[in-house]
């Protein structure tokens, strides 16, 4: 007998809510199988763990046209094969052209439109750095209101304030800037569109300027971030790692040319 | 009013079930109406550890279900005074506690009872989830390692922001580390964290160290909470903690390596 005991007289079957998720967007910036192996494996050698079982986005916006004629189609069963060789599961194909839909299509994943078509030069300026892996935050306009409790989403544009501790598990998004003060912990995550203060222990991860902002800074006290990242470029980070001499004191973290200064304040 | 505390730390085997058993009892010697129950559904164990396994007839669930009144599955301890133990189901899974159950049988304790400790299962899904719910004050057990205070630090999380108190928006629920299994030789050799760096990493209230000690499986064994052993260190340790939960102000015990032990042996017999 394994009947299930409900108490409640009805019970739904399920419930639909709608969440927003920080996902990784790989932004191609080329069709070769090959060389996109060969970026992720360098990736991966430096940090074995970051993509166990990371879903993924691919852009196809920076894809320039000569790139995606007739012949140089992306084989989407192929690049998706690849991908999970690195712990990457690809979960959709974002913007291209109509081709590039229908090809979508008939593998079985989903397609999505490109967001606002972001002001095309800052991509093409990227091509010039080909290790770019962009995070962005998919707030797309049907996501309803976050109901999940482990994400707080805010909607005031000026300043959120948060003063308990932040926890392993917890994400915490401002739309502008995020002042946080206490410990933010290894395991947490903030987000912000704006600037990130955190007067106490940074030992999570912090991605300022989410939606675009590449002024954005993230400002801490002390300065043991899991991952920082501004606008998308992003720095993992360790004890041992480079940025050792920094380890532990008062930081601001600002982008600039496409690459990210971790300065003592 | 009864309080509720619920002993929870997210990773599993650091000493919940130990603590609960030991803290149950404490606060039943100290003169205390104390009721420990086991949400470890399909798991249970602290029977076992207060020796009254073989006095199980009903179950938490079937309390749950309707199936048996309150007072045919409390289980009065024989050796303590004032002290009860609701034992959990060895038969069913953990989805058999529901909210309005788990409340019902709360608010029926809570007549008989000035404290209700809860005895978590390990992880932070539905049976972890049901016993830290309608809790007042947490005692978040934690061994001296970096996993065990990531999942601390994740069980916190989920106290701020799905129990009871943070749903309806009343006073949070109050946090107390229990740092367990504490060694002071594998702290110094660089093999565990100290307590300042678990308590600066969690940033809430100590209110005890429990060594590391071989008395608690032998007491375990025999059935007895530990705490009844006086004479032991781990023992000591928890009535040390039960009076600090009541408002005494002790200082905190085991924290030292042993060293005099290796001092005595080299200079025996000298002074
Ligand atoms: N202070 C201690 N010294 C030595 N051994 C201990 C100590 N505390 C607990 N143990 C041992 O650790 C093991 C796990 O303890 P216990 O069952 O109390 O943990 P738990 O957190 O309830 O586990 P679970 O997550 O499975 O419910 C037992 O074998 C117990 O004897
Ligand atoms: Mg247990």
């Amino acid at each position: 007998m394994t009947l299930k005991l409900h108490t409640g007289s009805t019970t739904a079957a399920f419930k639909m809510t709608g969440s927003i998720y920080t996902l990784t967007t790989l932004e191609l910036h080329t069709t070769n199988p090959a060389d996109i192996t060969t970026q992720l494996e360098t990736m991966t050698r430096k940090a074995p763990n970051f993509f166990q079982q990371t879903p993924v986005i691919i852009a196809l916006e920076s894809l320039t046209a000569e790139l995606t004629t007739e012949q140089s189609t992306i084989d989407l069963f192929k690049l998706r094969h690849s991908l999970q060789q690195f712990g990457l599961y690809l979960i959709a194909v974002r913007g291209g052209q109509e081709k590039d839909r229908q090809a979508a299509m008939l593998a079985g994943i989903p397609w999505l439109p490109s967001p606002k078509q972001q002001d095309k030069s800052s991509h093409q300026d990227e091509k010039t750095d080909s290790n770019v892996v962009m995070i962005q935050s998919q707030t797309t306009s049907q996501a309803a209101k976050c109901q999940n409790d482990t994400v707080q989403q805010v909607t005031d544009k000026k300043t959120t304030l948060i003063e308990q501790p932040v926890r392993s598990g917890q994400q915490i998004y401002a739309e502008g800037d995020l002042v946080i003060t206490s410990p933010v912990s290894s395991g947490a995550e903030l987000l912000a569109g704006g600037n990130i203060h955190v007067y106490g222990p940074l030992r999570g991860r912090a991605l300022a300027g989410v939606n675009g902002n590449s002024e954005a800074r993230i400002f801490c006290l002390q300065f043991e971030a899991e991952l920082i990242s501004i606008n998308g470029q992003y720095k993992m980070l360790s004890a041992s790692s480079d940025t050792d001499n920094l380890w532990g004191s008062s930081v601001i973290v600002a982008l600039n040319n496409q690459s990210l200064h971790i300065k003592k304040l | 009013m009864a309080r509720i505390i619920v002993v929870t730390s997210g990773k599993g085997g650091v000493g919940k079930t130990t603590t609960s058993a030991s803290i149950a009892t404490g606060l039943a010697l100290k003169g205390h109406r104390t009721v420990v129950i086991d949400f470890d559904v399909g798991l249970r164990n602290l029977d076992l550890l207060m020796g009254c396994e073989r006095r199980v007839v009903y179950d938490f669930v079937n309390v749950i279900n309707g199936e048996a009144e309150l007072h045919q599955a409390l289980i009065r301890d024989k050796r303590t005074e004032n002290l009860s133990i609701l034992p959990a189901s060895q038969t069913r899974d953990k989805e058999a506690l529901t909210f309005e159950g788990v409340e019902k049988v709360l608010n029926l304790l809570a007549k008989d009872f000035e404290f209700i400790v809860c005895d978590s299962p390990a992880g932070i899904e539905h049976g972890a989830l049901m016993a830290l719910y309608f809790a007042d004050e947490a005692i978040i057990t934690t061994n001296p390692e970096v996993s065990s205070v990531r999942d601390s630090d994740r069980i916190l999380g989920i106290l701020q922001s799905k129990s009871r108190r943070a749903k309806e928006n009343l006073e949070p629920v109050k946090e107390h580390l229990l740092v367990t299994r504490y060694n002071p030789e594998r702290v110094t050799r660089g093999e565990m964290l100290n307590i300042t760096d678990v308590e600066e990493i969690l940033a809430i209230p100590l209110i005890g160290v429990i060594p590391e000690s071989s008395s608690v499986l032998k007491a375990s064994n025999q059935g007895v909470p530990v705490i009844c052993n006086n004479e032991t260190d781990a023992g000591q340790a928890y009535s040390d903690v039960v009076s600090r939960f009541l408002g005494e102000n002790l200082p905190h015990r085991f924290l030292e390596a042993n060293r005099k032990g290796f001092l005595q042996r080299m200079f025996g017999g000298i002074g």
